[in-house]
């Protein structure tokens, strides 16, 4: 039954819904490639793509997730979609979730004859998409807004572009050194303690949700 | 049989609803009662979208918060309803029917079932979106039709629609099978008339009066006047303008007052009833 729900969801974002698939298999495809083919599998390149997959992938993690939330939180008579349980929507999250990042896996497991390290980058984009799957679970069932839940979050993957850190850490993450004990310690690890802090916070706010429209 | 008992309910220090207590039987009942009666949140209550006192609510004398399958007899209509816009009407009301877990088999005839018994097989096919608003409340109706509930509620089904739809519903509702619960609430007298067995009527969280019709218009009897609109002003206080309408004499004033008049009186209507609880007449 879930999945013939969450079938509909997406068929209910219509052209939405291939967004997240766009931009993996087609503008990420077509903005590596030539790159590739002008530098190689040059440290230059790892750069622009760590840069890339960085910024760019997490914030398309939470795209289906909040977008589905939409009737939930913003239509006329949400209200019901609550009074039947379960009354947080958290399975199909994490189907939704798991599904793009099974995508993005397709993308890294292409990546292995390029960097065979790339496997270890595809664990780090986990832990940050995880973080940003609590931080718009968090924001959606607390601001009631689809719109200003994706400004929240996309500003957040622009900080964390615009904002150097001499050392990086959990919540400014963006690192263009190649993953290693130190980024597990320092940004992994603390990342995923907070993104379950803040996905239990998320369904905590969702349970209590009572901004009925 | 829903059974609500010293039930009350209170947003920081504004208490909604106030020690209430009514229960509902087999049959139709409207809720009546102001803006702010507190009607929609009575309802969110017995839907338990707001938490409540364990023991206030009970269905067939368990308390719905311990009962696991409650929620599967209720079928409730929200005051605003335009859920999955996007979606076909048969998709949407698939939808309605995975939220309220409805069994898989039988499904499709369950949702043909219930577009037809609102009249929108025909649209059965449409998306959402291309709807009226008529439509679309029909479309509400039918999905709180999904699983056959024993209990049905409906807040506000007539607001914003015309006559014809208006009485589409009274025709939808005196078709349901008369040993459900069915809930009607609303600020329009003239919805619940013909339709309902018993009036419960809220006023600032208490119920005012509980009974049948006709036991709500004898409360105005006695009490009902028609007066021409220059006589009004010489009563001032005394009286409490219910209507106006035009006839050969001129604009007449249907009015409620406590005090033996010297004016035509006639037989009070539902709407008469309703207005002298509310005004205290």
């Amino acid at each position: 039954m879930i999945w013939r729900r969450i079938a509909l969801h997406l068929k209910c974002l219509r052209f939405f819904s291939f967004v997240p698939l766009i931009v993996l298999f087609v503008i990420s495809p077509l903005t590596f490639i030539p790159l590739l083919n002008h530098y190689g599998p040059s440290d230059a390149l790892y750069s622009f793509l760590l840069e890339y997959t960085q910024t760019v992938f997490p914030f398309f993690s939470v795209w289906w997730i909040i977008f589905i939330s939409r009737e939930y939180i913003e239509s006329d008579g949400n209200e019901l979609l609550f009074v039947f349980k379960p009354r947080t929507l958290l399975r199909e999250y994490l189907i939704l979730f798991a599904a793009y990042l099974l995508c993005a896996l397709v993308l890294y497991l292409l990546l292995l004859s390029v960097f065979p390290t790339a496997l270890l980058e595809y664990f780090r984009l986990i832990c940050i998409c995880l973080v940003y799957f609590g931080i718009s679970y968090v924001l959606m069932y607390t601001t009631s807004s689809v719109p200003l839940t994706v400004l929240i979050t996309l500003a957040y993957s622009l900080m964390a572009m615009a904002v150097p850190s001499e050392q990086v850490n959990a919540v400014f993450y963006l690192s263009l050194q190649r993953f290693d004990g130190d980024i597990l310690k320092t940004v992994c690890i603390p990342q995923l303690i907070i993104a379950c802090v803040l996905i239990a916070l998320g369904c905590f706010v969702n349970k209590k949700y009572i901004r009925y429209r | 049989m829903l059974k609500i008992d010293n039930l009350s309910k209170k947003f920081g220090r504004k208490k909604v609803i106030n020690d209430l207590s009514i229960t509902f039987e087999s049959g139709v009942y409207g809720l009546l009662g102001p803006n702010g009666a507190g009607k929609t949140t009575l309802i969110r209550c017995i839907t338990q979208l707001y938490s409540t006192d364990p023991a206030a609510i009970t269905f067939d004398g368990t308390p719905v918060q311990r009962s696991d399958g409650y929620l599967s007899h209720v079928g409730y209509l929200p005051q605003k309803f335009g859920l999955f816009r996007d979606l076909s009407v048969y998709d949407a009301m698939a939808m309605l029917a995975d939220i309220k877990r409805i069994p898989r088999g039988g499904i499709k005839d369950e949702i043909y079932r219930c577009v037809e018994s609102v009249n929108l097989i025909d649209r059965i096919n449409s998306k959402v979106k291309t709807l009226s608003g008529g439509m679309v409340k029909r479309l509400g109706i039918a999905q709180a039709l999904l699983g056959d509930p024993e209990i049905l509620i409906f807040d506000e089904p007539t607001a914003g629609l015309d006559p014809e739809e208006r009485l589409r519903f009274k025709l939808i509702v005196s078709k349901l099978d008369r040993s459900k619960t069915v809930i009607i609430s609303t600020h329009i007298v003239s919805d619940i008339e013909t339709t309902c067995d018993r009036v419960v009527v809220l006023n600032s969280g208490n119920v005012d009066f509980s009974g049948s019709c006709d036991d709500l218009c004898r409360v105005a009897a006695g009490k009902v006047y028609v007066v021409s609109q220059e006589d009004t002003k010489t009563l001032g206080g005394r009286c409490f303008v219910q209507s106006q309408y035009r006839d050969e004499s001129g604009v007449m004033c249907r009015i409620l007052s406590a005090d033996e008049l010297s004016y035509e009186k006639v037989s009070p209507t539902l709407e008469d009833g309703y207005m002298c609880l509310l005004k205290g007449v």
